[in-house]
């Protein structure tokens, strides 16, 4: 009985330890950011979603909840990861049902262009990060017979650790703690890049016969939509397509039309939405946060007008999306100062964010007049003058005199000394020509510019 | 069937507990198919030749038994059987190529083709097992078995089988006989054993594969390292075949141990020999005392006089060598082994004379020391004919290890640009500090480490079996994008 119990307790501490081991190790990326749909559906609350957006890149990059959330209170979710293939769609979806319950479903059609992935590592992330299930072997058995050039094998896959026990070799703080919230937030990918690109203008609709998994898959799609009470609608979002992949979402049009499905050719309808290719997109495939909000805008109004989607704003339940909205705001704000070149700009931003520390140093040889603004946040114009160091916290601002530490979060520690300006191991002490200014975000947990004027 | 490999890990579990389960008789009839299960795993049409010399061997015993005048014609007769088994797929290619060079340099055509046989895992050891038994009953040293189901256990024991040790009928089949009378296995077997299993996972797949990233990128640019790459290469392989070898060892015995077996020692520190002779009563002990038994012995030993002994002595090394592979590196190999200990007993009254003068004290751990570095960098010089494969390469790499000097590589960091990076090396050096505190351990206390843990405290001995199975887990060279090597033994 003893040794019953010495074993029993052996295993069990063996399973726990090995859990944890493997929480660490577990592929958590999106873009190599560490974080995944599935891992913030585990960190949604059941069943408070409203809608979700299913695909690839196309959709993390292209629709974000956070703009549905501001101003029409619709809890979205991008049930999405990149190079999301149709088999991942699929099975994402239904785990999603597990502790959801959408009324609309929008699918991205880009998935019927393409059978298998090129990068195997994109092929372990769509199938390794969703948890294990009685979905997992089938999942696994539909996508491994199209694809022999993954070598991993089906054991590899269930099993995990064959495939994530090298990610040793690149741990970071991401994989022990994971941060809630996080730009990913329900599923977005917030990007103020642009690079102008250019447009495939779809002519005449011009159907690609499908193959019987392409239509079959779209057959899954409705089943398991009617099974789960929910509405399904097919788009596709914008990006520079070629003929092959525009024939086969005209094909998805026509089987949307046949099946009575709602379809938003996104490609077809740039004009209507003013997408323009020079300014809304950050790659030739994805649009930026310009593109996004068009394009979000669009949905949610087209859903708020024909779902009667409710408004949860102010739900506690609904907390997440909260923090979301704050933290696109964050960051929304904190590039843009981050792009900012003028002093005259940048102050006034400085002073509207919240939850920010910014260190205000003055040094060298400089001409007073030239930084007068700053009497109108606090300095003296013989502050101005001497220079010094100075700390802007809640709208207060206060002189450093001679050393000075303090806790920013629980990641960061500032420390002035000796005319250093230390933010854990680096140094944002000003240049010797005058004004320099760090700002550090405690709502982020990080910088979110330094500058010198 | 690699023991490092998802199917072992279903397999092993799954047999220890249905042979708990199961009662005696059918104890051993679960044993057996499952040795042949994991055997035919490699090649499952191979199952025929250890069949049949398991029959040929089984028979021959009891013929032996039956006409003991005409015993020794028995015994020959099985022993061409077998041994002509094994020259055939190990060796007809290599006497074939060698013939047909013969043949060219006296221009003649060449007489065949070679036949690419796959080489059937473990024929080596298992011929030499059976064999082993076959001339044990010769001797009358043991009584023929007669339970068929028995013998052809003890052949095919699946922990041993393909790599051995190379075991005695007088040690497994008289255990075999007992697991159908009694339950030989223990709680504290159980625990001892999963504990030596899980070191050599780790002697495996930690150390022996990762060091073999750095030794097989060396190797395979011999054109472009210098001597501090080639003296790394040559030490990191007598480290990585003894990881290799003695972790597998380790599995089969902790495996063996689990159910209640107790195999024979394979390793005693060899890294600790502090001479050639001893090197080889601690490395691979099952096939040393194979040859020496049955081999070394017959041929007279050291019984009749000196000359005849160094001769007895350079045909057990390069038949030892050949049995290793059929390839001349392999002869050169076992050839030098025979070399240093001729030349090392015939220079032994120099050597006194010489630490005579020098007043050097034999008692002294530096002298100590120096015999054990010596007779380690002997026998990693050796092995550079092992790894090579070619007797060309190996002259190559001893070539560019003398005559390339180039101490730099050891401050640049280029020594991180051979497959192995900072971080790699690191847990390298981490995993060979490791096997040095065990071997330490086996040294000191006589113990194995499986034994040792058990002795532990048990909040110990979870920390240690829970930290080896995170490292084997974790650090282990195993999964997507990793070409497992092969246990260098199974080609032998």
């Amino acid at each position: 009985m003893k040794k019953a119990v010495k074993i029993t307790a052996f295993l069990v501490i063996c399973f726990l330890w090995l859990s944890g081991v493997y929480e660490v190790l577990r592929w958590k990326d999106t873009q190599g950011d560490y974080i995944s749909s599935v891992t913030e559906l585990k960190n949604t609350p059941d069943d408070t979603v409203d809608v979700v957006f299913v695909g690839s890149s196309h959709v993390y990059a292209g629709i974000y909840p956070s703009y549905l959330w501001s101003d029409w209170g619709i809890s979205a979710f991008n049930v999405s990861i990149s190079g999301m293939d149709r088999d991942s769609a699929y099975y994402y979806m239904k785990h999603m049902f597990k502790t959801q319950s959408p009324k609309v479903a929008v699918v991205d059609m880009f998935a019927l262009s393409f059978d298998t992935h090129l990068m195997a590592g994109n092929v372990y992330r769509n199938y390794i990060s969703l948890p294990l299930s009685k979905d997992t072997l089938p999942q696994l058995k539909a996508y491994a017979a199209k694809d022999g050039s993954v070598s991993a094998n089906i054991y590899d896959y269930v099993a995990r650790w064959p495939i994530i026990h090298t990610r040793y070799r690149e741990l970071t703080r991401y994989d022990f703690e994971l941060d809630a919230p996080n730009y990913f937030a329900r599923g977005e990918y917030p990007n103020w890049e642009c690079q102008p690109t250019w447009l495939y203008r779809p002519g005449e609709v011009s159907p690609k016969i499908f193959e019987s998994d392409q239509e079959k898959w779209l057959d899954d799609l409705v089943s398991l939509c009617e099974e789960n009470d929910c509405k399904l609608v097919f788009m596709s979002l914008p990006f520079r397509s070629y003929e092959d992949e525009q024939n086969y979402i005209d094909h998805a049009a026509i089987y949307a039309e046949e099946h009575d499905i709602p379809m938003f050719d996104f490609n077809r309808m740039t004009d209507e939405l003013e997408i323009d290719a020079q300014t809304d997109f950050f790659d030739e495939t994805h649009v930026n946060a310009l593109g996004a909000k068009k394009l979000s805008r669009f949905m949610a109004q087209w859903l708020d007008d024909n779902y009667d989607m409710p408004d949860h704003r102010g739900d506690p339940a609904y907390e997440v999306w909260d923090k979301d909205l704050k933290y696109y705001e964050h960051r929304r704000d904190g590039d843009a100062m981050a792009a900012s070149k003028d002093m005259y700009e940048f102050l006034p931003m400085m002073l509207r964010l919240n939850d920010t520390v910014a260190v205000i140093y003055l040094s060298g040889e400089y001409e007073s007049e030239k930084y007068a603004v700053l009497t109108e946040y606090g300095l003296s114009e013989e502050d101005i003058a001497n220079g010094g160091i100075w700390i802007l916290k809640d709208q207060v601002i206060y002189s450093v005199e001679s050393s000075y530490m303090e806790e920013l979060d629980k990641y960061s520690t500032l420390k002035i000394e000796n005319g250093t300006v230390m933010i854990n191991r680096s140094n944002y002490a000003a240049n010797d020509k005058g004004l320099a200014i760090t700002v550090y975000d405690r709502f982020l947990n990080r910088i979110l510019a330094y500058k010198q004027f | 069937m690699y023991f490092n490999s998802l199917q072992f890990l279903v397999f092993f579990p799954a047999v220890l507990l249905l042979y708990f389960i199961l009662p005696g008789k059918l104890r051993k009839v679960w044993l057996l198919a499952a040795s042949y299960y994991f055997y035919m795993c490699w090649e499952p049409e191979y199952v025929v030749l250890i069949l049949f010399s398991t029959i040929a061997t089984y028979a021959v015993g009891l013929l032996m038994e039956k006409y003991p005048n005409h015993k020794k014609k028995f015994l020959v007769s099985v022993l061409i059987m077998n041994l002509a088994i094994l020259f055939f797929f190990k060796y007809f290619d290599f006497a074939l190529a060698n013939f047909n060079h013969l043949l060219g340099v006296l221009h003649i055509k060449a007489v065949s083709k070679p036949f690419d046989l796959l080489l059937p895992v473990g024929i080596s050891f298992y011929t030499f097992q059976s064999l082993g038994y076959a001339i044990d009953v010769y001797r009358g040293g043991i009584k023929a078995e007669r339970n068929f189901l028995d013998y052809a256990l003890f052949v095919s024991f699946f922990p041993q089988l393909v790599a051995g040790p190379i075991e005695r009928s007088g040690n497994l089949l008289k255990q075999v006989k007992e697991s159908g009378d009694k339950r030989l296995w223990t709680y504290d077997g159980i625990v001892s054993g999963l504990g030596l299993m899980l070191w050599g996972f780790f002697m495996k797949m930690c150390i022996a594969d990762r060091v073999s990233i750095f030794i097989d990128t060396v190797y395979a640019n011999v054109h472009a390292v210098g001597t501090f790459e080639t003296l790394a290469a040559m030490f990191g392989f007598a480290f990585q075949i003894y990881a290799d070898f003695a972790g597998y060892s380790a599995i089969a015995i902790g495996a063996a141990r689990m159910m209640g077996f107790t195999l024979m020692e394979n390793f005693n520190c060899p890294h600790f020999a502090e001479s050639i002779a001893e090197f080889w009563r601690r490395w691979h002990i099952s096939l040393s005392g194979w040859f020496k038994d049955y081999l070394y012995i017959p041929l007279g030993g050291n019984r009749k006089g000196r000359i005849r002994k160094y001769i007895n002595l350079m045909i057990t090394f390069v038949v030892s060598g050949l049995w290793h592979g059929a390839s001349w590196n392999y002869v050169f190999w076992g050839g030098l082994h025979g070399v240093y200990q001729v030349v090392g007993d015939i220079l032994r009254p120099v050597r006194e004379k010489i630490l005579d003068l020098l007043k050097v004290d034999r008692d002294a751990f530096s002298f100590h020391l120096g015999r054990k570095i010596g007779t380690t960098t002997l026998v990693a010089f050796a092995l550079i004919f092992f790894r090579a494969r070619s007797m060309r390469l190996s002259f190559s790499f001893i070539k560019r290890m003398f005559t390339r000097f180039n101490p730099w590589v050891i401050f640049d960091e280029s020594m991180f640009k051979w497959g192995l990076d900072r971080k790699e090396m690191g847990i390298l050096l981490f995993g060979l500090l490791l096997l040095l505190a065990v071997s330490l351990v086996r040294e000191i206390k006589k113990v194995d480490i499986g034994v040792y843990l058990l002795k532990q405290n048990l909040w110990f001995r979870w920390v240690v079996y829970i930290f080896l199975i995170t490292a084997v887990l974790v650090w282990g060279e195993y999964g997507v994008d990793f070409d497992s090597a092969q246990f260098i033994y199974f080609n032998f």
